[in-house]
């Protein structure tokens, strides 16, 4: 009887999950379709799902038309050092919003909030002045340095609400120990957060991947560009190919895939190992 | 056993992954270059067609002593790149663009081009006086027309024959038109339309899906509408021509409910979903490129090229754009620059492109286009005598973006019916209005501290 | 759980604390000082000005402002869009996705291959976005219509009506963000003690009373935090609509960034565009608080 609800679960499970998948994965497929026809196709009614005429030449065009492995070489660089950064930095500042008590603490968290809800196209331009004089035009670091000063409003939001879920009594214990502060946050904070940090790792390396106007506006050599910018010149105003414009977003969303297949597992099995809840 | 494989495939997978990444990361991807020729930067914009390497790799190969590197900005956002890339102090040394000059040299973003005009003796009567116009700003010259788009009536042969109509006499006024249509428009049996004869454009995104200029505005100018007096300073959307093309709009609209309209206008897509190439319209105005356009999405349409409409008593009317390149302020290589806009917008190079590329460029200069060379195709002619009629897009220069804007608006909001012709054009006329107080306002206060055109 | 906060600390280990404090969030402050600061105060000093960005500004006081509150229709109509959107989206957004999570929290075999399908769509972004989902909302030939074709029904215009406009763009978000919002969500859930499930089930509870007694108790603080950034990002949607509609038709789709986006770049009113980033910090800032204050009645924080 046990058994049998279980297989019923399962069951039950499964058809949900793909029936699920299958809306969330349509539209993913008609990209990959797409990728495959050429523009005589690409519009046809009803859609053709299996193009009748498969164009491996929309990749081949990826390649000649831009240079896309330096950009990859670029994009990865740039994400990397962004991850890195905003990893470091973010959980740092996160640890004093969370778990230490300082005067001004809430009222500057306040502040930190609220420069999160400036919309970035009023800053641009300063920002862009602000770069220029310190003479970091058409190169990486406007796009890596600030990372590394906290790694935004955002992320750091988002690791002190999840450190506010740690239980007190840990540091306090800790701290009645004379365990420095730093200790406390390497050594218990830090690897309990794995999950939300893999979470702002994964967000974060999103956010730097797919950035187009950073790029876009800092960088001006045609070799320091990045996938997301190359990705952008396949749009034309009156001619467009779609077939290669989606060839090369296949390319490019391929990576992040990927390293989600493989890095999941950090994020969603860490927390149940430290087994400390409860 | 199972295990042991999966971690075998596992740990080469990520061996092979670092590898990659390595290479990637290290392999020396660029080469040194050894011209020694002085070397100017250009931009262009992604999709401009594809003439613009043409143009520069013909200049690197014409001479010896400038080199011309050039990339493409995505369109999208040609604005912000060729603004940030002035407050930069480091800008390219000429960028080509399809936006209004002016909005660029009003706000001293561009090098007056007059002093090189002057020493060179060039002669800037071959340029097609809608082209040329937009190059202007206070009396000053700030940049090249180097291509343009010239529009014509394009109608579906096959569709008037089906419809009983002689497929050698396309309409020749707008109330021909109007009987052609309801000869051409078909319904299915829901009573939904599934083609129709004629599709007034209304809104911006059917005009830029469809690459079609609005009709109430052909037909306006067509009237002698007038959107901004001579000064410069008063803005007139709300004028009896408009007003009347846009009331003629309404009429050819009134058989059809808004909802089966845009249901139909839905439809419209790109590639061969294009409205005229999927022949859902039968008649359009088109623009010059859109012959190869239809070789291209829908080989079997049969069509012709005709003279636009008119209106009783009025001469044709037309619409263009061009693609220019000027010089921005800050460029170290002027003088360079300037050779190459020379190259760019003479004769012989427009003739050049245009017979290199697939997609052909209509070219700036009148002496192309009366070229033998230029001429072989019959319907050119047609192409030539718009442009010649042809008015430009910039309208109200110092309120570009909000004229266009609100035109669309106004338009819409009649089209759906939710306001009168007078009431939506006057609130438009009066926003635009406002705003471009406002930028004059603005622009007298920085004259009047900052020396504008001074050398 | 709470047994040593009443204890009273001497001040040299609070002044240490503070000290440590300080060090620790310096990175955050220092970084603010030097890329933060300048352009704000440059935004807030715009916004008193008429300003192009290639000239010098204008100072004209309060100017903008009194024009945006006392005579621009579209600063109202903008706000209305705004918040039509954010109040629709944000329930939805944390809902749909809270049980994409709860779906794929799962053990079942090959359960690492559906989470990344369910992860796919939020990393398609930008123009192929944008022409999948005019391609997916075409009245005439879309997949939506298509789809409901079959079942007899007659689909709205979409992004061609007025009235659906607005929840068309709604979907598409829904559906973009559902797979990184589930990423959050799936963190939050794992670490929920397999225990109190276990509860329910003695109890003979159903999944209904899981969802309701432990998951979303337990989750309370990640649906809190998120519904404060998703407010936060609803306010500042902009691309959806910059890319598909153009703020149409009828400008219902003329969502706030979306017109400050038109005066910054199109118009080159920066000045204005500044007063309107500004106003819509206020907005913000006091819609966060708000809910700060009535959140604090219902997050259950495990930690305190």
């Amino acid at each position: 009887m046990r058994l049998n609800f279980k297989t019923y679960r399962t069951t039950m499970t499964y058809l949900l999950l793909i029936a699920v998948s299958v809306v969330l994965i349509l539209p993913f497929l008609w990209i990959i379709s797409t990728s495959l026809k050429g523009s005589e196709s690409i519009f046809a009614i009803p859609p053709q799902w299996i193009p009748k005429q498969i164009h491996w030449d929309n990749y081949a065009k990826v390649f000649t038309k831009m240079p896309f492995f330096i950009y990859m070489k670029n994009s990865i660089f740039i994400s990397v050092m962004t991850i890195l950064g905003t990893l470091i930095s973010g959980s740092l500042v996160a640890y004093a919003f969370a778990c230490m008590k300082w005067p001004g603490r809430d009222w500057l968290f306040v502040f930190m909030l609220g420069t999160m809800m400036l919309p970035m196209q009023v800053t641009m331009i300063p920002v862009f002045v602000l770069f220029k004089q310190f003479g970091w035009l058409n190169t990486f670091k406007p796009l890596i340095v600030p990372a590394f000063f906290g790694g935004g409003a955002f992320n750091i939001f988002l690791l002190r609400q999840f450190f506010l879920t740690i239980p007190k009594d840990l540091f306090e214990a800790a701290r009645l120990d004379g365990c420095s502060e730093f200790r406390i946050y390497w050594e218990i904070v830090l690897p309990l957060a794995k999950p939300a940090l893999a979470t702002v790792a994964i967000l974060t390396f999103m956010m730097t991947w797919n950035d187009f106007l950073g790029p876009l506006i800092y960088i001006s050599d045609k070799l320091k560009g990045t996938l997301a910018l190359g990705l952008a010149m396949f749009v034309g105003q009156y001619q467009t190919e779609w077939g290669v414009l989606m060839a090369a977003s296949v390319l490019v969303m391929l990576p992040i895939i990927i390293l989600f297949f493989l890095f999941q597992k950090y994020f969603i099995q860490g927390f149940m190992m430290s087994g400390i809840k409860g | 056993m199972k295990k042991a494989t999966g971690q075998i495939i596992k740990t080469s997978f990520v061996i092979i992954m670092v590898i990659a990444a390595g290479v990637i990361l290290f392999y020396p991807w660029s080469r040194a270059s050894d011209d020694s020729r002085r070397t100017i930067s250009f931009w262009s914009c992604s999709g401009q067609k594809e003439d613009v390497p043409f143009i520069v790799t013909a200049f690197n190969a014409a001479q010896d002593s400038i080199r011309i590197v050039s990339i493409a900005i995505p369109w999208q956002e040609q604005e912000k790149k060729v603004l940030t890339a002035i407050l930069s102090d480091n800008p390219p040394d000429a960028v080509s663009q399809f936006i209004p000059v002016v909005k660029w040299a009003s706000r001293m973003a561009l090098m007056p081009l007059d002093k090189f005009i002057e020493r060179d003796q060039y002669d800037t009567t071959v340029f097609f006086p809608a082209l040329w116009q937009e190059m202007k700003w206070q009396g000053h010259i700030f940049g090249i027309p180097v291509s343009s788009a010239s529009f014509a009536f394009y109608y579906n042969k096959k569709l008037f024959r089906r419809a009983g109509l002689d497929p050698e006499r396309p309409p020749q006024t707008w109330a021909e038109v109007v009987e052609y249509n309801k000869k051409l428009t078909r319904y299915d049996k829901a009573g939904n339309i599934i083609q129709i004869g004629f599709f007034p454009l209304y809104k911006s995104s059917l005009v830029a899906s469809q690459n079609s200029p609005s009709t109430a505005l052909i037909i306006a100018w067509e009237k002698g509408a007038s959107f901004l007096s001579k000064d410069g300073k008063t803005v007139t959307l709300l004028n009896p021509p408009l007003v009347e093309a846009t009331q003629w709009i309404l009429d050819f609209l009134k058989p059809y409910p808004i909802n089966k309209i845009e249901a139909f206008a839905a439809g419209f897509g790109y590639g061969d979903q294009q409205a005229f190439a999927a022949e859902k319209v039968a008649m359009m105005i088109l623009p010059d490129i859109f012959p190869d356009y239809l070789k291209q999405h829908a080989p079997n349409v049969e069509y012709g090229i005709a003279l636009t409409p008119t209106m009783p008593g009025c001469p044709i009317a037309s619409s263009t754009g061009s693609w220019w390149i000027a010089i921005p302020r800050g460029s170290k290589n002027p003088e360079a620059a300037w050779e190459f806009i020379k190259f760019a917008a003479s004769k012989k190079v427009q003739l050049d492109a245009r017979d290199a590329m697939e997609q052909n460029l209509f070219p700036s200069n009148r002496q192309a286009t009366a070229d033998p060379r230029f001429l072989k195709d019959g319907t050119m002619q047609i192409f030539v005598a718009h442009l010649e009629h042809a008015q430009s897009p910039t309208i109200v220069p110092m309120a570009h973006d909000v004229f266009w804007r609100e035109f669309y608006t106004a338009q819409e909001q009649i089209i759906y019916g939710a306001q009168s012709i007078e009431k939506a054009l006057g609130t438009a006329q009066s926003i635009i209005q406002h705003e471009l107080d406002k930028t004059l306002t603005y622009d007298e206060y920085v004259r009047s501290k900052m020396n504008f055109f001074g050398e | 759980m709470q047994k040593k906060t009443g204890r009273i600390r001497k001040s040299p280990q609070q002044r240490k604390q503070t000290l440590l404090g300080y060090l620790f969030v310096s990175p955050w402050v220092i970084g603010f000082l030097i890329f933060g600061l300048y352009p704000i105060i440059m935004s807030f000093y715009y916004s008193l000005c008429q300003y192009d960005v290639l000239r010098i500004p204008q100072f004209i006081g309060f100017g903008n402002y009194k024009e945006l509150l006392q005579n621009d229709p579209y600063f109202w109509k903008s706000i209305w869009n705004t918040l039509y959107y954010t109040v629709i989206r944000t329930p939805l957004v944390i809902l749909g996705s809270l049980l994409l999570a709860v779906l794929v929290n799962n053990t079942v075999k090959g359960i690492r291959f559906f989470r990344t399908i369910f992860f796919i769509p939020s990393i398609i972004t930008g123009v192929v976005l944008s022409a999948l989902w005019l391609w997916l909302l075409n009245p005439q030939y879309g997949l939506f219509n298509s789809i409901l074709a079959v079942f007899g029904i007659h689909g709205p215009l979409w992004l061609q009506s007025p009235n659906w406009s607005k929840l068309s763009i709604v979907l598409m978000s829904l559906w973009s963000i559902g797979g990184g919002r589930m990423l959050v969500f799936l963190a939050a859930l794992q670490g929920i003690p397999t225990a109190l499930y276990e509860v329910v089930d003695i109890d003979g509870g159903g999944w209904w009373a899981k969802f309701r007694h432990v998951t979303v108790p337990m989750v309370s603080p990640v649906i809190f935090l998120w519904t404060i950034l998703d407010v936060i990002f609803s306010f500042q949607v902009f691309t959806e609509a910059y890319v598909m509609t153009k703020g149409g038709p009828l400008n219902s789709t003329l969502f706030y960034n979306l017109y400050l986006y038109y005066k910054a770049f199109d118009d080159f009113s920066m000045g204005y565009a500044s007063a309107l980033a500004w106003l819509l910090l206020v907005m913000i800032l006091v819609i966060t608080l708000i809910q700060f204050l009535v959140g604090k009645k219902f997050v259950y924080y495990e930690g305190k």
